[in-house]
């Protein structure tokens, strides 16, 4: 059984994690929510600043968590993309540096397929199988075969999911990260607003927010304007009605298409409680096994990237170390690099 | 037993080995892609003298100032290396290691926005420590002091400098004061830093009668249709839901505000910054005070809108950095013709 350390830092959080098999050793994330949210958002460079200030500290704590060394991997893993580029780089040098510096080989993993992985810490997958990816960056439905074969048969046209629950957040007056603000709020609140269903293009999968996002701030500015009291529970209510319907019913929709056995939620916003309802309500009882993944696999972290380059090692698909970062790589190109 | 160097902070990638009889550097210009390049040229070189991470005896780098991601590349692979094999860490100034040992250099890198990153040394001695300053300021430095060599890539300047062995001054570092006790801790050295605090104190206050001057000679450099004087007093003495706020650095106007407070909604007027002071936090201190205002009012202010020309995307961008949503286009806003940006931000209470 292979022994992997992983490394992530495609966003706000720098994260390693030791994998000997089927056993997380370690699990380390240092997250930096703190800082991005008096700024409504992750600013790239401080984040990739912060990364550069902390990888060696969470490096550190993996080994003395996992009580083992450098030279006991078999291999070094590293999220190389999708994600923000100067973020990436960071944690690209340090593995390319761990792999040359002993020996081991380099193993590049895409992120989204960590969030899918990352299901498997819960239960096994099962084919065919549906991954709904809905996070601050992405909002997809992955069609998967079998093990490591992703397709992608819907994407956002435009924001993801996550960002605009950030964005509407931020124009309630609520603070960031968006999700668990307006999902509690929500729960208190009626759907009262009018806000318009999202249009996307030819294909019935693809997915559109910004429209949604737009309308939820033209309408809270008209009611200002005409000095009418805003009720924060109801516009949550509202705007999380919307935004997740789009989702369950697209899930639903490919599910009997593609004739899957199992559904598997991943992602940030899979955090989100009324989403989870949604899903367990449409799916329980039918045909198709739901799988929800526990709350910290939900955010981003390295033990996901571990156990997609566990697979990858089986496969041997390894990268020499002149490997690149790639901000906009593609699920179904995942060997290609 | 070798010294391994790094750097990666402008355009050029540099790896050398030094050792009791090895020296071989590698160097060549890459632009954007030291982050591919940087370990594989290690790993290389390595292998060309057989050696393992064994041998590796200490490791020199650069920190910047330079391009950030640059540093961070170089600066990253040196802190992992000299952690994980607990082997001593040299770190100098990216200037530093450009400068002619012979002679008194000025040392320049391109810091974007007609600035430079400049620091002076006389020999091995620091006159000037690391910092910006305007490309115009850096040429009449020159002129002044015929004694300074220019060094560094100064073609940006249309000069050329002195092109020093860059290695052996990477090498050179190697000494009590450029060691870094714990590697894990390192950072780059960043300068233009918009993040940080402002480099001098600014001082924000309301408008009194004696700034006019100043603020009409603002006024005057920064907007295509400027308020005339009288138009100024009206704002400031007339006007009931006007603001007005300066920002002084050394009790000299560099910026002001002038905005609306109209029931719960608040409109930016006029914000400019003296040319020479853009980029240095004085608008972030203005809308510091307009939104400090706007919340301490009685009758709350929930929201601050602003129309912006659409040719202004440093505005723009400034304006989007501190939570503002466009919300529409107002067609034809302007006298000349030109359309309008409508941005809108909510002020958080509580």
């Amino acid at each position: 059984m292979a022994k992997i350390l992983a490394i992530e830092s495609s966003c706000d959080e720098t994260a390693v994690a030791i994998l000997d098999g089927d056993c997380l050793k370690a699990n380390v994330v240092a997250t930096q929510i703190a800082v991005h949210e008096k700024f409504g958002g992750v600013m790239p460079e401080i984040a990739s600043r912060l990364h550069c200030e902390n990888i060696c500290f969470c490096l550190q704590q993996a080994l003395d968590e996992s009580k083992m060394k450098f030279e006991d991997m078999d291999a070094i893993a590293v999220t190389r993309g999708p994600g923000l580029i100067g973020c990436l780089h960071v944690g690209l040098q340090a593995a390319k540096t761990l792999a040359l510096l002993y020996k081991k080989p380099l193993i590049p993993v895409h992120h989204l397929a960590g969030h899918i992985y990352a299901n498997e810490y819960v239960g096994k997958l099962k084919f065919p199988l549906l991954c709904v990816v809905v996070s601050g960056g992405n909002t997809e439905l992955v069609y998967m075969k079998e093990d490591m074969d992703f397709k992608i048969i819907g994407e956002t046209n435009d924001d993801a999911i996550g960002e605009c629950y950030d964005k509407v957040a931020r124009v309630l007056g609520l603070p960031y990260p968006g999700g668990v603000p307006i999902d509690k709020h929500a729960k208190l609140g009626k759907h009262t607003y009018d806000l318009p269903s999202p249009h996307v293009s030819d294909n019935p999968y693809d997915f559109s927010y910004s429209g949604l996002k737009t309308a939820v701030i033209n309408l809270v500015n008209t009611l200002k304007m005409k000095g009418e009291e805003i009720n924060i529970d109801d516009m949550a209510k509202s705007f999380q009605d919307v935004a997740v319907a789009q989702i369950v019913n697209k899930a639903v929709m490919a599910a009997k298409e593609y004739n899957v056995k199992q559904i598997v939620l991943a992602g940030g916003v899979s955090a989100n409680s009324y989403l989870r309802e949604q899903m367990k309500e449409k799916f329980d009882g039918s045909d198709v096994e739901l799988v929800i993944p526990p709350l910290w696999c939900t955010t981003d972290n390295a033990a996901m990237i571990a156990k997609v380059a566990s697979h990858l090692y089986k496969m041997k698909i390894f990268a020499p170390l002149d490997l690149g970062v790639d901000p906009n790589w593609k699920i179904d190109h995942y060997k290609e690099f | 037993m070798i010294d391994l160097v790094l750097d990666s902070s402008d355009k050029d990638l540099l790896v050398g080995i030094f050792g009791d009889s090895i020296k071989d550097v590698v160097s060549y210009s890459c632009y954007q892609r030291q982050s591919e390049l940087l370990v594989y040229e290690i790993d290389k070189l390595m292998d060309k003298h057989n050696l393992t991470r064994k041998d590796i005896a200490s490791v020199c780098v650069s920190k910047g100032p330079g391009s950030y991601t640059g540093i961070r590349i170089a600066l990253t692979v040196a802190k992992i290396i000299a952690f994980s094999l607990n082997i001593p860490l040299y770190v100098g100034s990216s200037l530093e290691i450009l400068r002619n040992r012979e002679a008194k250099s000025l040392i320049v890198s391109n810091a974007r926005g007609k600035r430079s990153y400049v620091a002076i040394y006389d020999r091995d001695k620091e006159i000037l420590k690391d910092c910006i300053k305007e490309n115009v300021e850096v040429l009449s430095m020159l002129e002044k002091d015929p004694s300074l060599v220019l060094c560094g890539d100064a073609t940006y300047l249309g000069k050329e400098g002195y092109k020093a062995d860059v290695a052996s001054n990477l090498i050179l570092l190697k000494d009590e004061a450029h060691h870094v006790k714990n590697p894990m801790e390192v950072r780059p050295l960043y300068l233009k830093d918009d993040y940080a605090s402002p480099l001098f104190k600014i001082v924000v206050r309301k408008m009194l009668p004696s700034d006019l001057d100043e603020v009409m000679a603002i006024e005057n450099e920064c907007f295509k249709h400027p308020y005339d004087l009288k138009q100024m007093l009206y704002e400031m003495n007339e006007n009931p839901v006007s603001y007005l706020y300066v920002a002084l650095v050394d009790n000299k106007v560099v910026g002001f505000i002038d905005f609306y407070v109209t029931f719960n909604s608040s409109s930016i007027c006029q914000i400019a910054t003296k040319k020479e002071y853009r980029n240095k936090g004085v608008a972030n201190m203005l809308l510091g005070q307009m939104i400090k205002d706007c919340e301490s009012k009685e009758d709350p202010v929930e929201f601050i809108t602003l129309e912006v020309r659409k040719s202004n995307e440093v505005a723009q961008k400034f304006y989007k950095k501190h939570k503002f949503e466009e919300i529409t286009t107002k067609k034809s806003y302007y006298d000349d013709g030109e359309d309008a940006l409508y941005f809108v931000r909510s002020i958080i209470n509580g």
